[in-house]
């Protein structure tokens, strides 16, 4: 018994690379032969690509772990010549209506890859495995039976994070008094940015100027349009003094934002999972979030979440929970509770447990061994 | 019966100079008497650096007494340096013991607002921070009936009591101080958890800090009475005595200054300082460092003491102080720590100072008026005697550990059990 794990991009700096490179060490760990193959690759991941593992999709015996976020036309056709057990691992795609506004190809890309998701389903797929229950929804509506979905939380690098020391300079400036309100996601249209500009606008209307709205992200360049609509939408409403866009941040700097600020505000309108919700939790820094698609679930219970977005309620949240240390408390430690949930201990378990299972036992696993997690039917 | 106790602290060994740790490892001497106790600590001495010193693995002291060492992951650098002066707004730890009550409160409304990650990166690179003890605990605490945490400061606690599934095992002697730290929000994560107080004063302070009321017991603290078999050592001209960790955090440096200016008044009177930290090699005609002494010629130099003076304005106990006591010798002390200040009230073995003027007058009194002196070394002893004799306290501590009737399967008593299973039919 054999994996073979399939991406067409596979670096450790990207989030569907991180897992595809964790499931990889976990399955070795554990004494599996296990393979990844990628077209792209970088000097960090180049010792555990292997193109010539395709000949085991010929294999009854081998797994296919088939990681779907992108649009991947040689991918799908693997996938259907595959003879092999199919599992795919599905990371969400953004809505492509989101895009359209701003950059044509961005859209094109995303609609073909959310076509691809029938394309997969109607391919065979002996098991689905999902960042959250929100993602299984896309395979569910294209076909695929609820029995043989999973939702299995992808792996992250936040350890790392919390190895780093984090740049002093940052939490020097962030430490003058201002409530610091923090948010880390790519400048994208469904990110939720005009919302927390809006949330800026209440809270400087409100409670005064002493607070500052930090958004981290690195910009896509077909997306500069989104970005040109946001630095104007901050102007209009008079909130340029308190909002601050600091793009792409380099890994010190990011830990120095988690660990210096008050609140992670969290407006975003399309998340599959939101890791940032796990990197704010690990730092115990509250978040106030809306519920949408996947946040609540990865948020876990006892965290401020709402369902609407009312800016007026966001923003005297946000207050509230800056000047009430208390409250602070409870959420960063109820916060920290869910993230320990998604430690990689926890996480290779259940993923060794699910592809065990599709695997009926066999192999590494041996009979009845690991296996079970991926046999007995239902979202777990 | 419970069998297995771990006592958790960040150092410990022969040579280790600090109150916590040698409470730590009083307390586990007195425990493995009746049970079998692991002290789990780190390979450090130094406790500013906390560099690897001792040898990993384990120590066994008695049949029923080991300690078990692991290393610390990183040395307390520059980092945490940066991190101290940017949370804590630049106060030194000797301004804040002085501040008036509205500077006080004015400076602790700026803490409110440091986030709960930066206070905990602040603990984290402070150290001692040991990955292969937290795992220890991880992977151990099933096999102790009870976890001891010592000293609410470090990572071994703050960190450590994650690691402990079964919180209810837990206890912490947390040996609180009114110092900027103490304030960190992130600490009221131990309001879940039951303490083990070393003063009243102390159990006041958590309370006013924690902003709750945790489970908890006013544990104090015992010692063998050596004062018969113990000769006053230094004859000859009179001395004051300071005994303990010399550095600036515990009000060494005020020590000095203000016993060089009493001296050129009274030039034939000395101080002797014994321990060990930064300020040893300070020098001065009148101050004199006698090193790092055995328990023995230790108790000898504080027979003969005038006094002991206490400098510090950080302690929740102030065990030098209670073996002064147990000496026969009076105390003059800081009267900003309320623990210190709470000993000579409650005793009367003392006296106590916040400013030159009355530490002046304190000396003064003590040098010159030899009834009084020994009168109140009687009634220090008294105090110790009353107090912390280790007799009451090994009885304390070990009934804590004695297993409730919960544990011993033994449930209530029959009639209670025949009344909850008739109302049960």
């Amino acid at each position: 018994m054999r994996v073979v794990i399939a991406y067409p991009t596979v670096v450790d700096a990207d989030a569907v690379g991180c897992d595809v490179i964790e499931e990889y060490l976990c399955l070795k760990e554990d004494g599996v032969e296990a393979y990844i193959y990628a077209e792209n690759h970088d000097s960090t991941t180049s010792h555990m690509v292997d193109r010539d593992c395709l000949k085991f999709l010929e294999d009854r015996e081998t797994i296919l772990i088939y990681h779907h976020a992108i649009y991947w036309e040689k991918g799908l056709e693997l996938l259907k010549n595959s003879l092999c057990t199919r599992v795919v691992k599905y990371h969400n795609i953004t809505p492509e209506h989101f895009l359209l506004p701003y950059s044509f190809e961005l859209f094109r890309t995303c609609l073909l890859a959310r076509r691809q998701t029938a394309e997969i389903v109607d391919a065979g797929v002996d098991l689905g495995l999902f960042d959250s229950r929100f993602n299984a929804r896309d395979f569910i509506a294209s076909g695929l039976s609820e029995s043989l979905c999973r939702v299995l939380p992808p792996f992250t690098r936040i350890h790392e994070l919390d190895g780093l020391r984090a740049d002093t300079r940052t939490i020097e400036r962030l430490s003058d008094g201002r409530a610091n309100v923090f948010f880390a996601g790519r400048v994208a249209p469904n990110k939720g940015h005009r919302s927390i500009l809006y949330t800026a606008y209440y809270y400087k209307l409100l409670f005064g100027p002493e607070v500052r709205f930090i958004m981290a992200g690195g910009l896509d360049p077909g997306l500069k349009g989104y970005y040109e609509e946001l630095k104007a939408l901050s102007r209009a409403l008079g909130v340029d003094d308190v909002v601050e866009f600091v793009g792409k941040v380099s890994p010190d700097e990011l830990k120095s934002y988690y660990v210096g600020s008050h609140v992670f505000l969290l407006l975003s309108e399309h998340e599959g999972f939101c890791v940032p919700i796990l990197e704010a939790q690990r730092f115990k820094l509250p978040l106030v979030a809306y519920d949408s698609t996947a946040v609540a679930e990865t948020l876990g219970i006892n965290q401020l979440c709402f369902d609407t977005l009312d800016y007026e309620t966001l923003a005297s949240s946000i207050y509230t929970l800056y000047n009430d240390p208390s409250a602070r408390g409870y959420l960063a430690e109820e916060g920290y509770k869910n993230f320990l949930k998604y430690e990689r201990a926890v996480l290779r378990e259940k993923f060794l447990s699910c592809v065990g299972g599709a695997c009926g036992g066999r192999g590494a696993w041996g009979a009845g061994g690991a296996g079970g997690g991926g046999g007995t039917g239902g979202l777990c | 019966m419970l069998k297995r106790i771990a006592i958790v602290v960040q150092r410990c060994g022969p040579d280790v100079v600090g109150g916590s740790e040698g409470y730590a490892l009083r307390m586990a001497r007195v425990l493995a008497s009746s049970f079998d106790v692991d002290v789990v600590t780190t390979t450090a001495k130094d406790y500013i650096t906390w560099e690897n010193f001792y040898p990993e693995g384990e120590e066994r002291v008695s049949d029923t007494l080991r300690v078990l060492r692991f290393p610390v992951d990183f040395q307390r650098d520059p980092y945490w340096h940066e991190l101290n002066r940017i949370l804590f707004k630049k106060m030194p730890l000797d301004k804040f013991s002085t501040l008036e009550t509205e500077a006080r409160q004015k400076y602790l409304k700026t803490l409110e607002h440091n986030p709960i990650g930066l206070e905990e990166e602040w603990l984290k690179s402070q150290g001692p921070y040991s990955s292969g003890l937290l795992e220890y605990l991880r992977a151990s605490s099933k096999r102790y009936d009870r976890v001891v945490f010592m000293t609410y400061l470090y990572p071994t606690t703050y960190f450590g009591i994650d690691s402990v599934v079964e919180r209810e095992k837990v206890l912490i002697v947390p040996t609180l101080h009114d110092e900027p730290p103490v304030y960190m929000k992130a600490f009221r994560k131990y309001l879940d958890y039951r303490f083990l107080f070393l003063t009243e004063a102390e159990k006041r302070l958590a309370e006013r800090v924690l902003c709750g009321r945790p489970g908890s017991e006013v544990i104090g603290f015992g010692l063998d009475d050596r004062s018969a078999d113990t000769v006053p050592a230094y004859g000859g001209d009179p001395y004051f005595l300071y005994a303990g960790r010399l550095e600036e955090a515990k009000g060494v440096g005020e020590l000095f200054d203000w016993f060089a200016r009493f001296s050129k008044k009274r030039p034939g009177v000395r101080l002797l300082t014994i321990g060990g930290g930064p300020m040893k090699d300070f020098r001065h005609a009148k101050i004199k460092y006698l090193g790092f002494l055995g328990e023995e010629e230790k108790l000898s130099v504080m027979k003969g003491a005038r006094a002991f003076v206490h400098p510090s304005a950080y302690e929740s106990l102030g065990i030098v102080l209670i073996e002064s006591f147990m000496m026969g010798t009076p105390a003059l002390v800081n009267a900003r720590s309320e623990v210190l200040k709470d000993h000579v009230n409650a005793s009367g073995g003392g006296l106590s100072y916040c400013s030159y003027a009355e530490f002046e007058k304190g000396l003064e009194v003590l040098l010159s008026d030899g009834g009084l002196r020994d009168t109140l070394g009687k009634r220090a002893r008294e105090y110790y005697l009353q107090n912390y004799s280790m007799g009451s306290y090994k009885e304390r501590l070990v009934s804590l550990f004695e297993p409730t009737p919960a544990q011993t399967g033994k449930g209530p008593p029959e009639g209670l059990r025949a009344a909850r299973l008739s109302v049960i039919s």
